[in-house]
């Protein structure tokens, strides 16, 4: 398989699984199902951005899902998902044009990135743009206005996959319900700080300090083993306030990291010099890619071999896809 | 093919392409004079396997300088190779260019076979007959083992021997080195007194 038609089916099979988690988010579409784990909005979010580009119409939809429910996210947090220029980009086109159509403070986007010097198309095929969105062509985009559409809903807060959405009513948009979250889904008996600040996106520093505020309050336990502090939640007394039983709290998925290489990888198979490269520099290129992305999928516990063989990189990033969409149950179907 | 060694001439030849590619993707372009196991592999004169790639010198201009360090940009992709290959991050290495502070055989330059590895690289290879020049001082110098081998594998005629011989003296004129000398050319069926003028 060449690199292009891989690309345009991880394309499809990421546009596949964007739809399926927004559209149980609130989103304008028929879910097509029920999500066992809770998600990250802000890394979906980041992800979407990318991935739409791919899909106009989910794009705008996502962008008319952000103006309803922009109360119930986290600025910070969406600026903390991104891992390059393109997505802070991306992020401060999508945050201008949400302040311009909700004027708020949280929303300005001062400092995020300067407008490039020639705008590139938004969208992978798309013909040409005689009028722009101001906002994203001052992030360096070039697409038609956007509109909302007004047909997204708010979550629906019993719903699995909108458990983020759900501790960010009781507990707050911030730490908190972000620190809980992980705490309530993961499988791990326990969390240390650290690994919470990577699975949240917030400094570590916060996160211990919001730990301890919590653990005061006896809403979760705290126990140091050596130097290291460690965290858990009281599952049953969750799951009690919440409605359901301990087992029916959604799973854990470590977002931020998994949508992160997969943006990673599209981004990277979607480079039109790749057709051109000489077999050992687009092998060469791919070892780039698995370099960069390992850990971030040690972290999510997908292992990534890599042999000291050029021949076989092509092969073995090929075959770490596979596993990495089926942790997200993105698998092959029709796209929409 | 690799396993940290460089085993055929096909995987010296993959190899320096690889830094061809390297080199012309970062806009970058080096003339290097090669010697040693990889050169002997790459003209097929040896098959043993080798663990790097000695360059002599850089080429610029048809001069032959000092390779002493080697310049980043190519350090750069070379360790980029030794990623994508399974080598040591040494596998492309300066270790002969002092061979260049005592002056190298005469006609050198115009002996090495050109190979061009893309728009970012062009090797020259040493000669067989500079190869048995340098290969005969590296046994007299360091010992016998591989170099004393690839020497034998050149299958030096007697005037090719005497030559290199007194082409070697000019790097090492001591009587240590010429005692040492004599034995390595015995070893090879050649006496010595044809050494002296």
């Amino acid at each position: 398989m060449n690199v292009s038609t891989l690309s345009r089916r991880f394309s499809d099979r990421l546009v596949a699984f964007a739809w399926d988690e927004w559209a149980q988010m609130g989103l304008f579409a028929t879910p097509q199902r029920r999500s066992p784990w809770a998600q990250d909005p802000e890394a979906l979010i980041v992800f979407t951005l990318e991935v739409a580009r791919a899909e106009p119409r989910l794009f705008d939809e996502l962008m008319d899902w952000a103006l309803v429910n922009e109360s119930l996210l986290s600025v910070r947090r969406l600026r903390a998902m991104c891992i390059d220029e393109t997505d802070r980009a991306l992020t401060a086109a999508a945050l201008g044009w949400l302040a311009r159509q909700r004027p708020r403070a949280r929303l300005s986007n001062h400092g995020m990135t300067a407008a490039l010097a020639t705008l590139q198309p938004l969208f992978r095929s798309e013909g040409p743009v005689n009028e722009t969105d101001e906002d994203f062509a001052a992030a360096g985009f070039l697409r038609p206005p956007l509109f909302p559409s007004h047909k997204s809903r708010q979550p629906d807060p019993l719903a699995p996959i909108n458990l983020a959405f759900r501790l960010r009513q009781i507990l707050g948009v911030g730490i908190r319900a972000e620190a809980v979250r992980i705490l309530l889904t993961t499988e791990a008996p326990w969390v240390n700080a650290q690994t919470l600040a990577r699975s949240t996106g917030y400094a570590k520093r916060n996160v211990h300090d919001t730990l301890a505020g919590l653990s005061t309050a006896r809403v979760l336990s705290t126990f140091t083993v050596g130097a290291e502090q460690r965290y858990t939640a009281d599952r049953p007394a969750w799951a009690a306030l919440l409605g359901c039983q301990p087992n029916e709290l959604p799973i854990h998925r470590d977002w931020p990291q998994l949508l992160a290489a997969l943006r990673r990888i599209l981004r990277w198979s979607e480079q039109p010099e790749l057709e051109t490269m000489s077999d050992y520099l687009r092998a060469s290129s791919a070892r780039d890619l698995l370099e960069t992305i390992r850990s971030d999928l040690a972290f999510a516990g997908i292992p990534t071999d890599l042999s000291p063989s050029p021949e076989s990189t092509l092969s073995e990033l090929a075959q770490l896809i596979e596993p990495v969409l089926m942790t997200i149950n993105a698998g092959p179907r029709a796209v929409r | 093919m690799f396993d940290d060694r460089i085993d055929s001439a096909l995987a010296a030849e993959d190899l320096l392409r690889a830094l061809g590619d390297q080199l012309a993707a970062h806009g970058e372009r080096y003339t290097l004079a090669i010697v040693g196991g990889s050169a002997l592999l790459a003209l097929g004169l040896v098959s043993r396997g080798t663990r790097d790639v000695d360059v002599l010198a850089i080429v610029e201009d048809r001069e032959l300088v000092s390779a002493q360090p080697l310049p980043a940009a190519l350090l750069d992709a070379a360790h980029i190779v030794a990623r994508d290959f399974g080598l040591s991050d040494d596998w492309l290495n300066p270790g002969p260019t002092s061979l260049l502070d005592l002056g190298l055989p005469d006609g050198f330059y115009e002996r090495a076979q050109h190979r061009v590895y893309g728009p970012g690289l062009e090797i020259l290879f040493a000669s067989r007959v500079d190869q048995i020049h340098l290969k005969l001082y590296a046994t007299v110098d360091q010992g016998a083992g591989k170099h004393l081998d690839d020497l034998e594998a050149l299958q030096p005629t007697e005037q090719e021997l005497i030559d290199a011989a007194h082409w070697s003296r000019t790097h090492d004129p001591s009587e240590g080195y010429r005692s040492v000398l004599a034995r390595v050319l015995a070893h090879f069926g050649v006496d010595d007194e044809r050494l002296d003028p």
